[in-house]
Parts: C-alpha cells; structure tokens; sequence
C-alpha cells in the first residue's frame, strides 16, 4: 500500500485528517555542567547500579590507567576503537589489539569475532542505570562492543552524567545506531533461570578515569 | 458456548494446562517473579506515577493524530536513510518481507524477538519462499525447534522444563548436554553465533518508533537483536503502525516504564535506537534498513472510540503477570498470539468475527488488576466489559442463559416476585447442591446449570436471604439502641 493511502486510512479512522504536526527539528539543551565531587558521586551511583545487573566498575587514576588496562587484557585477542578515542597511555599497552582504523570491513569482523576483548570509549555513563552510551562512528563501530566475549569500557570522569535525559543530546545528531549498554548480556528464559552472557558480551568492565585521583 | 460464554475448545485447553503440574507452577512462578520485580521497581523508583501519567499521555496523543505523527517519522526516518513500508494486512505484510528477502537472494533470515512476526505468520511465508528463518532470542529459538507457539509475550518459553529443552537441543546438536542453565545457554549461543555471521537477513519487530529524529528503537537483554540488526546487509523492522512516540522526552518515559513494567530491570541490557543504515565510512552495520509499517487490524480499532485507548500498549506484559486467569491457566489456554487480559481485549479486534477471538472477553474476573498494572493506564476491565456486552448484543452465549437472564431482569423489577423467586430458588439451590442421586440428576439435566456446574462447584445457598437476615439484624440493633 502506498503511503497516501495509508495515511489515509488512518485519517479516516480518525473522522478525518489530523492538521500537519510541526514537530521542530530537535535540538541539543545545554549539558550538565558540574564539579569534579559531583561527577564523583555520580560515577559512584553508576557503579552501583551496574555492578546490580552483574557489570564491574573501578575508578583509576591516568596515571594507573595503562597498568590497569594491561592487568586487565593482557595478551588476549582484542579489538578496539580508534587512537583518537582513547588516552595515549592505553595505545601502548593495547599494541597488539586490532585497532579499527587499521582494517577493511572483511577483516575487522574476523578480528572482532575472534576477539576476547573489545576496547571502547563511551559518549556517557549514566548514574541513574549505570548505562554507556555508545554511539556507532567510523572510529567506533558497533561490532567493537558486541561480538568479543569481554567488553572494556574506558571513559573520563567528565563524561558521567545523572540521568537519562543526559543522553538523548546525542540523538539529536541521529548516529546510525545509539546504544545504551547496561551490564552483561543476560537471559531467564530457562525456568526463569537468569543467566549472564547469551549473544552478547558476558563481562561488562568500566574504568572511570579520574585525573585527580591519587 | 456454555454458561460461562466459553467454549469447550476454550476450556479444554484450560484444562489441559490444569492438567500439567509444571506448566501450572512454572507460570505461577514466572508470573509472581515477574510482578514481584514490578512492585520493587515502583518501590524504588519515586516518581513512577509521575512517569505513568506522562507517558499514558502522550502515547495517547500520538495515537490521536497518528497520520501527522507517522508523516513526520517517515519524513525523517527517510532522511537517513531508512526505506519505508507500509502494509495493509498480515499478508502485504509477508509479502513486502518476502520480496525484500528475494531482490537480496537471501537464504536465511536471522529473526530477533516479534510478536508481530508472530502475528502476520512471517515465518511460515518466508519458509513458503525457500529463506529460512531462524529465530535468535533464546526463547523463541526453543519455541521454534519445538514446533510451538510463545505463552508470554516477555518470556515465550515460562511453559517448558528444562529437561524438555535439553533434550531439544540435544536432538539439534546430535550430541549429549546437562540440565544446566549456563550449559544450555551456552550451547544456543555457540550455535547461534555461525548463524548471525552468515544470515543475509536480519528482521526485528519494533519496539518503538520516536518520529521526532526518525528512528526505530529495540530493547533487549541477550544481545540477539543488536546481533540481527548489525551483522546481516540487510535489517527489516516490523512496526505497528501504533508503536510510536513523537519525542524523545517521551521516549524517556518509555525506558523508565517499559522494561520496569515487564521485569522490573531499571533498564533493560541494551536499548539500540537505530537511525538508518550504516553511514558510508562505518565498518560494520547493514547497508540497508527497511521498516514495514503494518495495520493489519489496527485502523478497524482506531476507529472504535470504545477500543481506541488500548493501542496505547508498550507490549510490556504486566497486565499478563497481574491477571489471575493467565496465571493459573498460562498463555496457550487462549489459543491466540497474545494471551492475558491484552490478548483478550486485541485480538476480537483484530478479527471481529472469530467467535474464538470473541470468547476470550469471558476469560477474565473482571478484576481490575490488569488496569492497575499497566503503566498507560488502559481500561482492559472495562473494555472486556464492553465487549461482553457486544457479544450478547450479538446474540453470541448461551440461549438458556440468555433467557435466564431476561428473566431474572423482569423479576428484580419487582420486590415480591424477587422475594418469592429468591426463595424458590435457594431451595432449588439447597437442593441441587446436596448430596445423592437425585440432586445430581436434576443438576446435569437442567440447562444452563448443567453448563455452570460443569466447570465449578455450586456453592449451597443459605436458608434464609440475606435481606431477611439483614432485616432481624437491624431489629435487633433498633432494640439495643432503645435499652440503653
Ligand atoms: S495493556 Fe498495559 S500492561 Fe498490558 S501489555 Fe499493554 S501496556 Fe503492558
């Protein structure tokens, strides 16, 4: 059917046409602005919240960070997201991971597939679910978080928010997918059995980098 | 149909699902599970009413100026390059899917969760078209190896014991695996996972579509759907043509109230807002997405003001996890795609003249739990009055219950025909309600009780009316009061 029609069965089942709707374009608010201490809490309330549905969550200093990550991944397979979406320091102890950048489309799916962990930057973290925000980029594809069996999120402390409103700026942008991510996959499907890691990930990591902490 | 307006197709199928203790404790289960998780969320969550009452409307208000709203998601959607579908009927529905499936040359699509999938009978056509279709969401997976249809529209498979379902899956894999969760979890996903990569289809439902930034959202929580809708070149979204919010703000509410309302979660583990296909310079991501808008019924309900509120739905279930007659008897005792006081309420109206359908307002205490549950406050109790209402207008029931009933109507007119009738029939009651042959006899060769004994215990009448009884109280009390 086409849309006319369409359209016009409705309008029809309405006792007529509805007067065009003028919805405005939508448009970004001004973020939060707000104090170290306060995204501290917030981070914190994130924490708890994802470490609620079976996620983890620690807060590192930069200077800590590539330790942290090395502990972390070490040798394993992994992917990850662009250079430019990541501190220098975490580059030099992910040499060995495949970053996006550097591959065709062909490959980067083989690598992600044969993956053990997936290395992320995130757009947010949010305190009231303890969910990050993941829009898809070229220097962030979707697969980066989805198919290895581990996912590594490294974010600033700049970027934790309190709600989810603080989220839906970046829709604005209408990013080819916009993803909110909270904890591991999981199902409870088999006698409400629940279980972590179905499809997706089953270990859900996040390093909240904070350039104050000692 | 019987005194109790189901027929015996209806109550067979109660009666079997009666009959299997594990069934029977698996939905009790599930169902409490459920909506203990609900009442946790709305403890923990201050401003839950605050989130029901703006989301109630403005789903409402979307669906009151649906044709505007829709124009204006297909515009933007449009702009990024979705393809836009729209599909009077299941059939154009299927066929649209079928054709896509046929220009790419696909041979297996990769399904994530539907309901409307399973409302348009997707799957039957595309295996009529040689595509396989295979369904990803670990529930309906098993469902679909079993042959079966879902019993809840969150949890398809609360119905089956695990034994049956390693014994599934050992019969798929050819091999021997333990009763164990994780282990059966773990072999759907190693099996699984070859299929998403090789898929050249990936079709989703829709959970809702937000118009202001055209796009189509999908929640989940085992990653299937991001899966279905990432790896195949080519990703379909199934959409009602109701399931959609003008704002984001409204879209807000929606992921505080949707998966609160069906688990309990806070969120579920993945809300995947998708705005077209993947951009030029993205390395993964399908080359296209198409939604197909689907009526097939939906319109028919708009159109009838008594009806039009309950296109509100989020499909969230909770009105399923409150209801006592899905508890007891679980989904399958409805014989529809949606069960619960949803189903009963939805599906007459998507075919207004399937008696089948048409029963399922009888199935129902009337209770009101389902109107409290629901996070958009949709009347089911009063519209499954309603519809009791049309289907006696529709001469649908039983005769001699009908004619008991006019009768019972003249005589309640009338305070002494009442009287006199009232204690006609206690005594009858008395009778037929006690013991012996000849109490039995009557019972089952009288009509209307017959139908009504049948399915329940008649409960013996008291000897002397209530409003006899009423009547001494007051004296009684008349004297205390003047002794004093
Ligand atoms: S009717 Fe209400 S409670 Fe039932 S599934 Fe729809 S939204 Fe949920």
């Amino acid at each position: 059917m086409d849309a006319e029609s369409f359209y016009a069965r409705i309008a029809s089942a309405l006792g007529g046409p509805s007067p065009a709707l003028h919805l405005p374009p939508a448009l970004k608010v001004a973020a939060v602005t707000a104090t170290a201490t306060e995204r501290r809490a917030w981070a914190h309330l994130a924490s708890e919240r994802l470490r609620s549905v079976g996620g983890s969550a620690e807060c590192v200093s930069r200077s800590q960070l590539a330790a942290r990550v090395q502990e972390l991944v070490g040798a394993s397979p992994t992917v990850r997201v662009a250079d430019a979406l990541l501190p220098a320091e975490v580059l030099s102890v992910l040499g060995q991971a495949t970053a996006c950048t550097a591959v065709d489309a062909h490959t980067w799916r083989e690598a992600c597939a044969a993956a053990t962990w997936g290395v992320t930057d995130a757009d947010a973290w949010i305190a009231e679910t303890g969910s990050v925000l993941l829009c898809a980029q070229r220097d962030r594809p979707r697969a980066t978080s989805l198919l290895p069996r581990h996912h590594l999120v490294i974010v600033p402390l700049e970027r934790v928010i309190p709600s989810l409103e603080g989220a839906l700026n970046a829709l604005v942008d209408t990013p080819s997918q916009w993803l909110l991510v909270t904890g591991p996959s999981r199902t409870s499907d088999i006698e409400n059995d629940l279980t972590i890691g179905v499809h997706g990930p089953a270990v859900l990591h996040v390093l909240v980098v904070d350039e104050e902490t000692a | 149909m019987s005194a109790h307006g189901l027929t015996d197709d209806f109550l067979q199928r109660a009666q079997h699902a009666l009959g299997q203790d594990f069934l029977r404790q698996a939905v009790r289960k599930t169902t409490d599970r459920l909506r203990d998780g609900r009442a946790q969320a709305v403890r923990e969550a201050g401003d839950f009413e605050a989130w029901r009452d703006a989301l109630s409307a403005s789903r409402r208000r979307a669906i009151a100026r649906l044709d505007a709203v829709l124009r204006v998601f297909v515009e933007r959607a449009s702009a990024h390059g979705v393809q836009v579908h729209f599909a009077a009927d299941a059939a154009e529905a299927c066929a649209i899917v079928v054709e896509l499936a046929r220009a790419k040359g696909a041979r297996l699509a990769a399904k994530g969760k539907s309901m409307l999938s399973e409302e348009i009978e997707l799957n039957q056509a595309l295996e009529a078209a040689c595509v396989e279709a295979l369904e990803t969401d670990l529930g309906e997976w098993i469902i679909q190896l079993a042959g079966e249809r879902p019993s809840h529209i969150i949890l398809p498979v609360v119905h089956k014991p695990r034994a049956e379902i390693r014994e599934l899956f050992e019969q798929h894999g050819g091999i021997t695996l333990s009763d164990e969760t994780k282990v059966l979890a773990g072999y759907a996903r190693d099996r699984l996972r070859a299929e998403f990569l090789r898929a050249d289809l990936g079709i989703t439902g829709c959970n809702m579509a937000i118009a202001e930034t055209g796009a189509v959202a999908l929640f989940s929580n085992e990653g299937n759907g991001r899966m279905v809708s990432t790896l195949p070149k080519t990703h379909i979204a199934l959409m009602g043509m109701e399931r959609i919010v003008e704002t984001r703000a409204d879209f807000v509410d929606l992921m505080r109230l949707l998966p609160r309302s069906a688990t309990g979660q806070r969120i579920t583990t993945y809300v995947n807002v998708l705005h077209g296909p993947k951009r030029t310079h993205e390395l993964d991501g399908p080359e296209e997405l198409h939604v197909v808008v689907v009526d097939a019924g939906r319109s028919q309900q708009l159109a009838d003001r008594d009806y039009r509120e309950a296109l509100a739905c989020i499909r969230c279930g909770a009105c399923l996890n409150a209801c006592p007659v899905y508890s007891t008897v679980g989904g399958h005792a409805y014989g529809t795609v949606y069960p619960g006081p949803i189903g009963a309420v939805i599906e007459p109206l998507y075919a207004r003249d399937d008696e089948r359908r048409a029963e399922l307002a009888n199935a129902s205490t009337l209770c009101g739990a389902c109107h409290e549950a629901c996070p958009v406050r949709i009347p089911l109790h009063d519209m499954l009055v309603s519809l009791r209402q049309a289907n006696v207008r529709q001469g649908r029931g039983d005769r001699s219950e009908l004619a008991l009933q006019r009768v019972a109507a003249r005589a309640m007119a009338v305070p002494f025909v009442y009287a006199g009738g009232g204690a006609v029939a206690r005594w009858f009651g008395r009778f037929v309600a006690g013991d012996g042959a000849w109490p039995r006899f009557v019972l089952h060769h009288t009509p209307v009780l017959q139908a009504m004994a049948r399915q329940r215990v008649l409960p013996k009448p008291p000897v002397r009316a209530f409003r006899d009884q009423w009547a001494d109280l007051a004296r009684e009390d008349m004297r205390g009061s003047d002794g004093r």
